[in-house]
C-alpha cells in the first residue's frame, strides 16, 4: 500500500533548480533511504515532504490527500508526519520531558496525564528514562537526537522523516541513534531517511534511492544499489564509501 | 621584574580618579577637618598638578625601564587610600556635618553655608516631597516598561506575520496592514522626542478622543490626568523600542526551533507563543532591563506635563529656594535607583542562565 506518493515534484531556489521532477512511492512499513552527494537535493526533497520547503510544482499525495492543495490544513497533516533534523532542534526553553509534551498537549490537546504517559514510554524506548527532567543543553549529541526522535514519536505519526540524523554526531555516538532508528524499522514504522551512513542504509532499508543533481538517478533494493549499481555515477559515488 | 600592563593601567586610572576627585573638592570649597580648611582652591590645584606630573613621570619611566612592581603597587594603593578618604569625607562626613549644622538652624541656610549644609537642610525639610517623587518615578517607569513589553509583543507579532500562500486574500491584506501599522508606529515613536509625545498626548489627546467618540472633552480631560498621560507616553514609547529589541531577540533564535515546532503540527502562532517568545524574551532580558533603567531617567521629561516625579519635585524645591542645590539630591537618587536596579537585574539574569544541572552518567 502506497502511503506517500510523490509525482513530478520540482523545487528551485531562485534560478537554482534543486529538484527536477521527482517521482517516488513509499509503501506502508517500508524504510526508504535517500543517498547522494551533498547538494544533490536529497534534504530539500525530504523537507518538501512536510512542506518545510514549498515545492514549485508537482504533487505529494499522503494517504490520498495532496499536501500541496491550497485548501488543506497543513498543520493537521504535519501531525502525522514526524521529522528528525540534523541539528536536533530540541526546544531550548523546555526540558526533555516538556519537549515531548508540548506538541501532544498543545496540538493534539491530550490531557497532561496521558501525554506524560506517552512521553515517558517513548523516552524509555530510546533509553533516556533517567533524563526526563534534564536540561536539553546538558545532553550529548546522541542523547539529544534520541530525545528528538522520542519527541516526534509522541505525536504517533504515520511516517517518519529523518534528515541526516547522524551527520552532526561523531561515529562512535551515531551508533546509539542508528540503533534507535533500526528498532523503529523493526516495529514497522514507515520511514524516509536521508543519510550518509551507507552501511546503515544498506542494512535497514527496503528501498534505496540515489539522487544526483536534482533527479533520482537510480532506485532499487539495497543489494541492487550497493552491489550491482547500474549507473557509472552511482558507482563513482559508492566507491568513496567502500 | 617586568612592568605589567595592568599596573600601568591602574596607575593611570588612579591618577585620573584622584585628579577628578580633588578638583571636585576644590570646586566645593575644600574640606574642613576640625576647623582647618585642608583643600582650598590653590592647594588643590598644586596638588593635582603635582600628582599628574609624578604619575606621568612614572608612566614615562616605566615605558623605558622596568620598575619594581611593589613600588607601583604602593603608589597605586596610596593614591586610592587618599582619594577614597577624600571622597568619603566629601560625601558621607560632609553630609553628617551638614545635618548636624542643619538641625541647629531655625531658618533656611543662605549661600554662605557649605553646599552639604544646604543639601542637608533640604532633605530635612522636604523629604516627604522627594519620597513622593521617587515613588512616582518608580511606578511610572515600572508600569511603563511592563505595558511596553506587552504592547511590544503585540507589535512584534504584527511585524513578523508571514503571508502564506494558503491565506485568503482578505487575511493576507490584513496581515499587510499589520506590517504597515507596526512600521509606521515604530517610525513615529522612535523618531520624535518623548517630551513632544507627552505634550501631544496630554494636551491634544482629549480633544482627539472626544472627536472620535463624540463625548464631551471634559470627560477625557478628567481621565487623562498628568499621571495617566505620562504613563501612556512612557508605555507607547517603550513599546516602540522594546518591539525592536524583541524582534532582534526573535531573529537571533535558530530557524530550526521554528521548523521543529512546525514539523510537529504547531501553527505559526502556537510555535511563536510556546517556543519562540519564551526564548526571545529570555534573550532580550538584559535589553528589557536596560529599557527600565532608561525609563527611570527619561520619565524626568514628563515634568513638562506636571507629572510629579522626582525631577518635578526637585525642580519645585529649587524654584521655592531660588537656587539649584536640590539637583544634587536628584542626581544621587537617580544614580542609586539605576545602579540598584542594574544590580538586581544582573542577579536575576545570572539566576536565569543557570548552568545545566549535573546528570547521572550514561552509556
Amino acid at each position: 500500500m502506497v502511503v506517500l506518493k510523490i509525482v513530478n515534484l520540482t523545487k528551485s531556489f531562485g534560478d537554482l533548480e534543486v529538484l527536477k521532477g521527482i517521482n517516488l512511492d513509499v509503501n506502508k512499513g517500508e524504510v526508504l533511504s535517500i543517498i547522494g552527494s551533498s547538494g544533490s537535493g536529497k534534504s530539500t526533497l525530504l523537507r518538501c515532504l512536510n512542506e518545510l520547503e514549498e515545492p514549485n510544482s508537482g504533487e505529494i499525495i499522503f494517504e490520498g490527500v495532496n499536501l500541496l492543495d491550497a485548501k488543506i490544513n497543513i498543520n493537521q497533516l504535519r501531525q502525522e508526519i514526524g521529522m528528525v533534523f540534523q541539528n536536533f532542534n530540541l526546544f531550548e526553553n523546555l526540558d526533555v520531558l516538556e519537549n515531548c509534551l508540548i506538541a501532544p498537549t498543545k496540538v493534539l490537546h491530550l490531557d497532561k496525564k496521558s501525554a506524560e504517559k506517552r512521553a515517558i514510554k517513548q523516552l524509555k524506548a530510546v533509553g533516556l528514562s533517567d533524563f526526563i527532567h534534564a536540561d536539553t543543553r546538558s545532553l550529548s549529541g546522541g542523547q539529544k537526537q534520541r530525545v528528538a526522535i522520542a519527541r516526534a514519536l509522541c505525536m504517533e505519526p504515520k511516517i517518519m522523516l529523518f534528515d541526516e540524523p547522524t551527520s552532526a554526531l561523531d561515529p562512535e555516538i551515531s551508533g546509539e541513534v542508528l540503533d534507535v532508528i533500526k528498532d523503529l524499522a523493526n516495529q514497522g514504522m514507515t520511514m524516509v531517511i536521508v543519510t550518509h551512513e551507507m552501511a546503515f542504509a544498506r542494512s535497514v532499508s527496503d528501498q534505496v534511492v540515489f539522487m544526483d543533481q536534482g533527479v533520482i538517478l537510480e532506485k532499487g533494493t539495497p543489494s541492487e544499489i550497493f552491489t550491482h549499481p547500474k549507473k557509472t555515477r552511482t558507482k563513482e559515488f559508492l566507491k568513496r564509501y567502500l | 621584574m617586568m612592568l605589567k600592563f595592568r599596573y600601568l593601567h591602574s596607575l593611570l586610572f588612579s591618577c585620573i580618579a584622584f585628579t577628578i576627585i580633588t578638583t571636585l573638592i576644590c570646586l566645593f570649597g575644600g574640606i574642613n577637618i576640625s576647623g582647618v580648611t585642608l583643600l582650598n582652591n590653590s592647594f588643590v590645584l598644586y596638588l593635582c598638578l603635582g600628582v599628574t606630573i609624578v604619575s606621568l613621570l612614572i608612566t614615562l619611566i616605566s615605558l623605558k625601564k622596568t620598575l619594581p612592581v611593589t613600588l607601583l603597587k604602593v603608589v597605586f594603593i596610596l593614591t586610592f587610600v587618599v582619594a577614597g578618604y577624600l571622597l568619603f569625607d566629601l560625601v558621607i562626613l560632609g553630609l553628617v556635618r551638614g545635618f548636624m549644622v542643619a538641625y541647629s538652624l531655625a531658618s533656611k541656610p543662605n549661600s554662605t553655608y557649605p553646599l552639604m549644609v544646604r543639601i542637608a537642610y533640604i532633605i530635612k525639610t522636604k523629604y516627604s516631597m522627594i519620597l513622593n517623587g521617587v515613588w512616582t518615578t518608580l511606578w511610572l517607569s515600572l508600569l511603563g516598561t511592563i505595558f511596553g513589553l506587552i504592547l511590544g509583543l503585540v507589535l512584534v507579532i504584527l511585524r513578523t506575520l508571514e503571508i502564506d500562500r494558503r491565506d485568503q486574500e482578505g487575511k493576507a491584506f490584513l496581515k499587510k496592514i499589520g506590517h504597515w501599522f507596526a512600521n509606521i508606529y515604530i517610525t513615529v515613536f522612535r523618531g520624535t522626542p518623548m517630551l513632544v509625545q507627552a505634550i501631544i498626548i496630554y494636551y491634544f489627546l482629549p480633544g482627539i478622543l472626544s472627536g472620535v467618540f463624540g463625548i464631551d472633552r471634559s470627560v477625557f480631560i478628567n481621565i487623562l490626568t498628568p499621571g495617566v498621560a505620562g504613563l501612556i507616553t512612557v508605555s507607547l514609547n517603550t513599546t516602540a523600542y522594546l518591539s525592536e529589541v524583541l524582534r532582534g531577540g526573535i531573529e537571533a533564535i535558530n530557524i530550526g526551533q521554528m521548523e521543529a515546532a512546525r514539523s510537529l503540527g504547531m501553527s505559526r502562532t502556537k510555535a511563536m507563543l510556546h517556543i519562540i517568545f519564551p526564548q526571545a524574551i529570555k534573550n532580550s532580558l538584559p535589553a528589557i532591563c536596560n529599557e527600565f533603567i532608561i525609563n527611570i531617567k527619561d520619565t524626568s521629561v514628563l515634568s513638562v506635563i506636571s507629572v510629579m516625579d522626582l525631577f518635578f519635585m526637585v525642580n519645585m524645591i529649587n524654584g521655592a529656594s531660588g537656587n539649584q542645590d536640590a539637583i544634587f539630591i536628584a542626581a544621587a537618587i537617580y544614580l542609586v535607583l539605576t545602579y540598584g536596579i542594574a544590580f538586581i537585574m544582573k542577579k536575576i539574569e545570572h539566576k536565569m542562565n543557570l548552568v545545566a544541572k549535573p546528570l547521572p552518567s550514561s552509556n
